[in-house]
């Protein structure tokens, strides 16, 4: 009688655990909506928007030149590679997401060298875009609309992947800024935004 | 008397389960470090919550780091690394962004968190890669050998399961068009502030 008890109540308590497990509250990420709207050509546009300073996380300048004046980071002592996060708004103005820029020279061809921007969004609930200005995907059939979906080809820049909502799209972004003067602290004030243009892939 | 038992059994039932789920036999395998260039990993700067058992379990304790106000944003967190390489030489810089994966499950073992990793070498290129993590194993480490063990170290990447997108998903300058694998480990961070430092090892493959 006392094994029966025994047994009947550890299994009580196996499943009493296991039970606990399955409906135990893990991290349940909202997703936020998305303001995207249809473009005329096809695809579709989003804006994210980061205002100056407030959006920066950190401090630019102890990223950029305190901790790297390493010869490391600078071939000929004046090459810097500039580290940056922000906070990343919607149309709205609501926080929505992280994003990280990195930015300086990097190698074309075996003498040149020319300026890049590495751009990555992270909407969570939603997703990321890992973009850049010279980068190429590694999926070297992924293909690109020749039209740009309407960006300027120049100063624009690819998507080179999503995920989540913004798997299996393919597009562009252009980084635009509206500088509306400098703080107290030396700090650009006003809005920078990213126009991302992604349509499905091709 | 039987209730007795009974009290026994039932707490030891829990005991047995609790046990059975943290060393699940059956949970997603992590990877091993594997890669032709292994770096130091650890940050200039961090902002938000480090994604330990504390915040991916949503204990009511204070995490480590200042989470994020925006509602959607409590469980993710960016930051500046340096990369050192087997000397203790910087050699690069990158950004990491991460948040809780949304398919965490306690009766599979997964504590899951996504990363984002952008690494830039001066005058020579980036890459930038995501990758899949199962942060089970730091959980697994603070209850069998106690918090605050320095010497800890997590495997935490895993191979997504449906054949999905990870690892190194593009590249600038001399890794354009690079793709290929990277793998990490994580330990705590010697400052003792909460955060993580690592490694991680590249296996570049020229597509």
């Amino acid at each position: 009688m006392v094994i029966r008890i025994f047994l009947a109540t550890f299994v009580l308590g196996l499943l009493v655990t296991l039970l606990a497990a399955r409906l135990y509250p893990l991290p349940d990420v909202k997703r936020m909506g998305t303001d995207a709207v249809a473009l005329a050509n096809g695809g579709r546009e989003e804006i994210f928007e980061i205002r100056l300073p407030d959006d920066r996380l950190g401090s630019p300048r102890a990223a950029a030149v305190a901790p790297f004046p390493e010869a490391a980071f600078s071939r000929n002592g004046r090459d810097q590679i500039l580290a940056e996060l922000f906070r990343v708004r919607n149309k709205d103005g609501r926080i929505v997401g992280l994003a990280s820029k990195l930015s300086g020279k990097v190698a074309y061809g075996s003498q040149l060298a020319r300026d890049n921007v590495d751009w990555m969004l992270m909407i969570p609930g939603r997703g990321a875009l890992l973009m850049s200005t010279q980068g190429m995907p590694a999926d070297t059939e992924k293909s690109y609309p020749f039209d740009y979906l309407g960006l300027d080809p120049v100063s624009s820049g690819r998507i080179l992947e999503g995920t989540w909502e913004f798997d299996d799209l393919t597009g562009f972004y252009l980084e635009e800024t509206e500088a509306s003067g400098i703080d107290e602290n030396g700090q650009p004030v006003g809005l920078l935004r990213l126009r991302t243009r992604m349509q499905g892939e091709i | 008397m039987r209730m007795l038992i009974a009290i026994i059994g039932f707490c030891a039932g829990c005991a047995a389960a609790l046990a059975a789920l943290l060393l699940n036999p059956l949970a997603q395998p992590v990877q091993s470090m594997n890669g032709s260039e292994t770096y130091d990993l650890s940050p200039l700067e961090f902002h938000g919550a480090e994604l330990n058992d504390v915040l991916l379990l949503n204990l009511p304790v204070k995490t480590s780091g200042i989470p994020f106000a925006a509602e959607n944003m409590t469980h993710s967190n960016a930051s500046i690394v340096v990369l050192r390489n087997t000397d203790g030489e910087a050699v690069a810089l990158g950004t990491r962004l991460v948040m809780a994966g949304d398919d965490s499950d306690l009766l599979s073992a997964q504590l899951n968190a996504q990363a984002y990793t952008n690494i830039f070498w001066p005058n020579r290129g980036s890459i930038m890669m995501f990758g899949r993590e199962n942060r089970w194993a730091v959980l697994q480490s603070y209850v069998l050998e106690g918090k605050g063990n320095a010497d800890s170290t997590w495997e935490v990447s895993v191979m997504p399961m449906d054949g999905s997108l990870s690892g190194i998903i593009g590249g600038s300058g001399a890794f354009e068009s690079i793709g290929g694998t990277y793998t990490e480990i994580l330990k705590p961070n010697p400052r003792g502030d909460g955060t993580f430092v690592g490694k991680i090892a590249l296996e570049k493959t020229i597509r």
